[in-house]
């Protein structure tokens, strides 16, 4: 079944118009430790890899897992995470030392070695262009030595979850980190479990339980009845569940629309945003797409063609007939057609498709990482050159692509209704939620 | 039952001030003292003492009973010359003058050699003594019970700008022997050993964490810190670092086996389990080198907050107190070997002391809740339960607290954390009560 766009709206209309602090912290207590908390999200859920760019699950849940060799504490400031100091001088390099003793949740050493080759296989994968101004580092002395002098520009390299620390010989299908809960992937579940051994610490919730939603009812269903903690985008399907509270922690990635060689002359930088702008806010609205836009009322004028899309991940599957509906014109029809990720991943890397639906993440934090994360989706190449001449000041995401063949349809947000006992303090990244500082109240 | 009733004839090996200001002075002082009479000089005092020659009296006869069955005390408070004529020719003198002063009991004794006869004292009157010794201890119940009460319900409250950041504990004594209570605050950034000055909290010494220990493997997700000063050593605590023994200026000296805090008579340690978000188990000694085994027991095995502390009662009986928060908010205490469990949810900051000086312990906590206060507990005759004997309102989260030894004016000093400021809360002496007929007050 799927919900219609009013239950929906209504779903995400009936939650109270309130947003995280950042650690709801009783005034003088301390959070209390264990409990767990059940969502369903309709986002697939059978791997995680947090150096893809278009790896939802790994927006979603990567800060569970995850950990970077610096990062943003509460106040904003870059503080060493993995890494045991700022990065020291040395001649015309920066070294930069990790702590001892951290393993990984398999039980896996942290050592400079491993630190290096999840370096170079973030920058083979999607933080190629994030990393292009930062040279690979050499190991030297159980240090991380990398050949630059300005550690602003290191630190804004090494600060991104797409370059998060991964233990050699990662596997997305069995996720291993640092982060405050360890995974168990299991039949498009995913289980996740205090790691007693998180260089941050571990999380204070026994587990965090997230079922993949077959359609957008389900989390809002299962929410309502009591049976879920979370609700996804929205609060209630039919009736408002009792002291239900609302959490917002922001966009996580972009639905992104792409156009490749099959639309032929509107397979030009630009045309993907525009597409994506013709497109009227109330169209998308019930699927939680963020703030309204400007525009609307365009239509496609290519010719008839099918709109790709991933077809484990029911939201973007939704806001792609979505989509196909608001675009297509008499004789310019779009229709969507849900394709298996592997066909889909053939289809992006050769360009061959019209039009495609697909997810991007922010490279790292700010307006640079929104950029550059949007640009790497596009073209790494031009990303990495984007890089080195960003333009002055932020640039909002909308704007950012015009000069790209991918446009911003809407945002990946992580937002919905709440148990009232259930506290989910947003991320110190400004995106998402910090599940190892999520609880649940005493008596809740 | 109330446990306090049960606990009021246990005696502690250990005394208060006036057993421990008795046991020094004869210790060092030698000689034979044996067959002697004890004579002390009227008390003198830099605060109102009510009955201040009975003091003088306590501590003579708990010095006589230090000199042994021979010995014996004068049961009236004479001068020098008086002393002399009460020893007589068969005993030697000990001659006792006691003084409360900057909040100390101060006690210097001399020993004089039996006269031959009234000539000699005639022929020399100031015959100098064979025998000196001092002794000094901070004032607690057992000299309160003879000054001016203090009432708690009066306290005063001085408050001073800090710039620590989130602090997490706190540590109040004199750590380098000038006479004057530093405070230790330990934040996740650095450590920092200061006064209060006027309206501000001056950090005469400060280090940061980075120069002192590593991030541990495994730290803590909401860091739990403890801190603790005694004379010569600095002691400083988190769960992000570990813990470190300290000189007074702050030099390294040594890693701890955990998180140092102040277990009564000496720092003891406890063992963070950062996947429980707690302590587990019983204070440990804090040197590697020491003998492995609990300190003390505790009233439960796991908890977020912990507070010790030996505590003197009127009598000079002392007694162990320790109190801890388990991570459910709910408190457990421990008066020597018997368990309380008070009602209700607490915040996560504790304190014991005896602030009134009362001889009644004072447990101080936090309220748990969305407004923080400071709360002191006590106990009440034929109350099975703590009580709550004051409450200040805090408008920003308490981040720790502390207690300080008695000040210049003999005053327990409890130290607040709360947001950016240090606060000194002080029980207040109650005005004096004419002194009855008979009773001879101090200077």
């Amino acid at each position: 079944m799927i919900v219609s766009r009013r239950a929906l709206l209504g779903g995400g209309a009936g939650v109270v118009a309130t947003s995280l602090a950042p650690r709801p912290t009783p005034a003088s207590g301390r959070a209390p430790y264990g409990g767990s908390i059940r969502l369903h999200t309709p986002w697939p859920l059978a791997s995680i890899d947090p150096h893809r760019i278009d790896d939802a699950a790994a927006a979603l849940f990567g800060d569970a897992l995850f950990e970077t060799l610096y990062a943003p504490d509460a106040s904003g400031a870059v503080v060493p995470c993995l890494a045991e100091g700022p990065p020291e001088p040395e001649g015309k390099a920066l070294r930069v030392r990790l702590r001892t003793g951290v393993t990984f949740a398999s039980g896996a050493p942290l050592d400079a070695q491993a630190a290096a080759a999840s370096i170079a296989r973030a920058r083979s994968r999607g933080a190629a262009a994030w990393l292009s101004d930062v040279p690979p580092p050499r190991v030297h002395d159980g240090a991380l030595v990398f050949p630059l002098q300005d550690s602003a520009t290191l630190l804004r390299a090494v600060t991104s979850p797409l370059v998060a620390i991964l233990p050699p010989r990662y596997s997305p299908e069995r996720p291993d980190g640092t982060g405050p809960l360890r995974a168990r992937l299991d039949g498009g579940a995913l289980l996740l479990v205090r790691n007693t051994v998180a260089a941050g610490g571990p999380a204070l919730l026994d587990e965090v339980d997230v079922r993949l939603a077959a359609d957008l009812s389900t989390s809002l269903r299962a929410f309502e009845s009591g049976s879920d903690d979370v609700g996804w985008l929205g609060s209630f399907l039919h009736d408002p569940r009792q002291g239900a509270l609302a959490f917002d922690a922001g966009a996580v990635a972009w639905a992104i629309l792409r156009t490749g060689r099959e639309a032929g002359a509107l397979d030009a930088p630009g045309m993907a945003q525009a597409f994506a702008d013709a497109v009227p806010h109330s169209a998308l609205a019930p699927l939680v797409v963020g703030a309204p836009w400007s525009g609307g009322m365009g239509h496609w004028t290519g010719s008839p063609c099918d709109l790709f899309v991933r077809d484990d991940a029911p939201w973007l599957a939704e806001l792609a007939r979505a989509l196909a509906v608001a675009l297509s014109g008499p004789s310019h029809e779009i229709a969507a057609r849900p394709v298996p990720p592997a066909e889909l991943a053939h289809r992006r890397s050769t360009r061959a498709f019209s039009v495609m639906l697909d997810v991007a993440r922010p490279a790292g934090p700010g307006g640079l990482g929104t950029l550059i994360g949007l640009a790497t989706a596009d073209d790494a190449a031009s990303a990495a050159a984007l890089l080195r001449s960003p333009p002055r000041g932020d640039v909002a995401p909308r704007v950012a692509t015009r000069t790209m063949r991918v446009g911003v349809v809407g945002e990946v947000r992580l937002q919905g209704g709440r148990a009232p006992d259930v506290v989910l303090p947003t991320s110190t990244w400004g995106r998402g939620v910090d599940w190892g500082g999520a609880f649940r109240r005493r008596g809740g | 039952m109330l446990p306090w009733i049960l606990l009021a004839s246990a005696v502690d090996a250990k005394g208060g001030a006036v057993e421990t200001v008795a046991a020094e002075a004869t210790r060092s002082l030698g000689g034979s003292t044996a067959q002697s009479v004890v004579v002390s000089a009227p008390l003198e005092s830099d605060k109102p003492a009510p009955r201040g020659d009975d003091l003088a009296l306590r501590l003579a006869s708990r010095v006589a009973a230090r000199l042994g069955s021979l010995a014996r005390a004068h049961p009236q408070t004479a001068p020098l010359g008086a002393a002399r004529a009460i020893a007589g020719r068969t005993r030697t003198l000990v001659y006792l003058r006691g003084e409360v002063a900057r909040g100390d009991l101060r006690a210097t004794v001399d020993v004089y050699p039996p006269a031959a006869n009234v000539w000699d004292r005639v022929r020399d009157p100031s015959a100098s003594p064979v025998g000196h010794a001092s002794a000094s201890a901070k004032i607690d119940a057992g000299v309160r019970a003879f000054l001016t009460p203090l009432a708690l319900d009066r306290a005063t409250v001085g408050r001073a700008r800090h710039d620590e950041g989130d602090v997490l504990a706190a540590a109040c004594g004199d750590v380098d022997g000038d006479g004057r209570d530093e405070i230790l605050l330990v934040s996740r950034a650095r450590v920092a050993l200061g006064r209060v000055a006027g309206e501000k909290f001056v950090a005469e010494r400060a280090l940061a964490w980075g120069k002192l220990a590593t991030v541990l493997p495994v730290p803590m997700r909401e860091p739990l810190a403890g801190a603790a000063l005694s004379r010569d050593a600095v002691y400083a605590g988190t769960t992000d670092r570990g813990g470190v023994e300290l000189g007074p200026d702050l030099a390294f000296r040594v890693a701890l086996v955990g998180i140092p805090v102040d277990g009564g008579d000496e720092a003891v340690c406890l063992r963070p389990e950062p996947a429980a978000g707690a302590f587990d188990g019983a204070p440990v000694a804090c040197l590697r080198a020491a003998a492995p085994g609990p300190k003390m027991a505790v009233p439960a095995p796991r908890f977020d907050a912990f507070a010790a502390a030996s505590l003197p009662d009127a009598n000079g009986r002392v007694r162990g107190i320790v109190a801890v928060r388990e991570p459910s908010g709910k408190l457990r205490l421990k008066v020597d070997d018997a368990t309380i469990a008070p009602e209700g949810l607490f915040g996560a900051q504790l304190a014991v002391g005896d602030l009134d000086q009362d001889g009644v312990p004072d447990i101080v906590t936090t309220a748990e809740g969305t407004d923080d206060a400071v709360r002191v507990l006590g106990f009440a005759p034929g109350a099975a339960q703590p009580i709550d004997r004051a409450r200040l309102p805090a408008p920003s989260r308490v981040h720790a607290l502390a207690m300080c030894p008695p000040d210049d004016g003999g005053q327990p000093v409890l130290v607040v954390v709360t947001g950016d400021e240090v606060w000194q809360m002080r029980a207040t002496p109650v005005p004096a009560v004419p002194a009855t007929p008979g009773e001879r007050t101090g200077r």
